[in-house]
């Protein structure tokens, strides 16, 4: 029956096309958490700030390794292609991550006026030593 | 009781000496700090060519940042009251007395030297004064007490209230949203009347294309802050 053939063949090739998309983003995966993991060897990012990578990175690989896992997550919310759901996956990491960074720059200015502040309220002071000298 | 005048000055080389002449002759008993806030004019000139007392900020931090600095100030050398006019020459330093008088007798812990109740001297442009109206509107909502100038930067604390704003007070456009955070602590808020002028050198801190935005991220602050702190009994 020439019609159930070529049935079968388009579903190898969708199949072909996800084992090679489950490959890619094992691989993708793989280079991602190397170059975390060189930095913070490298020290030049702080392990607390990393977390978040991290976290993204096990979730993903988690995906890749079991990508029926994403495919029930798909068909519950009604994403008809599996792989879009795991772009939402990574798109809510960005954001997530961006709300971290939007966190730590806040402290940081935080903390930043006060060193300021206290270099202002300082300064007045060894003037005012000095004059009494 | 010991009185402190915070000035906070940006770029204020024109103004500043005649606000600080003018300052110690009509309060020749009250001590007064100048807070420059990074000025890339003479302003540091000026004020040590005239050993005038200040502060100088190695870092631009805006008008609440300044602010903030005076009232760590006046909390570090035991002040009770400390009082903030403004460095371009706006403010009547012959109203200081009047905006003292309610915290030393014990009436209020924040004072503001409020334009509107006598409706004497500069009003401010009609778009500013609708939005003076519409912050006016929000607090009253939000809070339930009216404040007619919200505005204002000429304003007296209590010792108790000074040394809450040492340690928070808004940033950016503080004033509006300072008020809440003293109504939302349980502090007591007076309103007496005072006359300003036109600004006579300077830019003001909000000019016409930041208006939106000022209102934008006022109002929201206004909200957060009524929203983040419970009203505490005193």
């Amino acid at each position: 029956m020439p019609l159930q053939n070529e049935f079968k063949k388009k579903e190898e090739i969708i199949y072909m096309m996800q084992l090679m998309l489950q490959l890619f983003l094992i691989a993708a995966i793989l280079i991602y958490i190397s170059i975390i993991v060189l930095l913070l060897k490298k020290k030049t990012i702080i392990l607390q700030y990393s977390l978040v990578w991290l976290g993204s990175a096990i979730v993903l690989a988690f995906i890749a390794i079991f990508p029926s896992s994403v495919a029930y997550f798909a068909s519950l919310i009604g994403i008809e292609v599996p792989v879009n759901a795991v772009f939402l996956v990574e798109g809510m990491f960005v954001l997530l991550i961006l709300i971290s960074l939007t966190s730590i720059v806040s402290k940081l200015s935080q903390a930043q006026r006060e060193l300021i502040q206290a270099i202002g309220l300082l300064e007045e002071r060894v003037r005012q030593l000095e004059k009494k000298k | 009781m010991k009185v402190l005048v915070i000035v906070p000055a940006h770029n204020e080389d024109k103004s500043i000496l005649r606000v600080i002449n003018k300052l110690i002759v009509d309060c020749p008993t009250i001590d007064y700090i100048v807070i420059n806030d990074c000025s890339s004019d003479e302003t540091e000139k000026v004020l040590n060519n005239n050993n005038i007392n200040h502060i100088t900020l190695p870092v631009n931090l805006g008008i609440g940042g300044a602010i903030q600095t005076g009232y760590k100030y006046a909390v570090a050398n035991g002040y009770d009251v400390a009082v903030q006019i403004d460095g371009d020459g706006q403010h009547d330093t012959k109203y200081i007395l009047d905006v003292l008088k309610p915290i030393e007798e014990g009436k209020a812990d924040l004072v503001i030297g409020s334009r509107f109740i006598t409706k004497e001297g500069f009003q401010s442009s009609k778009m500013r004064r609708t939005g003076i109206r519409f912050l006016k509107v929000l607090i009253r909502l939000l809070c339930g007490i009216k404040i007619n100038d919200t505005t204002s930067g000429f304003r007296a604390t209590s010792k108790e209230l000074t040394k809450y704003y040492s340690l928070h007070y808004a940033q950016d456009f503080p004033e509006p949203e300072a008020i809440v955070a003293a109504i939302v602590n349980g502090f007591t808020i007076l309103e007496v009347p005072v006359v300003m002028f036109e600004r006579m050198d300077g830019k003001s801190s909000i000019r016409a294309s930041k208006s939106l935005y000022y209102m934008i991220k006022v109002s929201l602050a206004i909200c957060l802050c009524r929203m983040s702190l419970k009203r505490k009994k005193r």
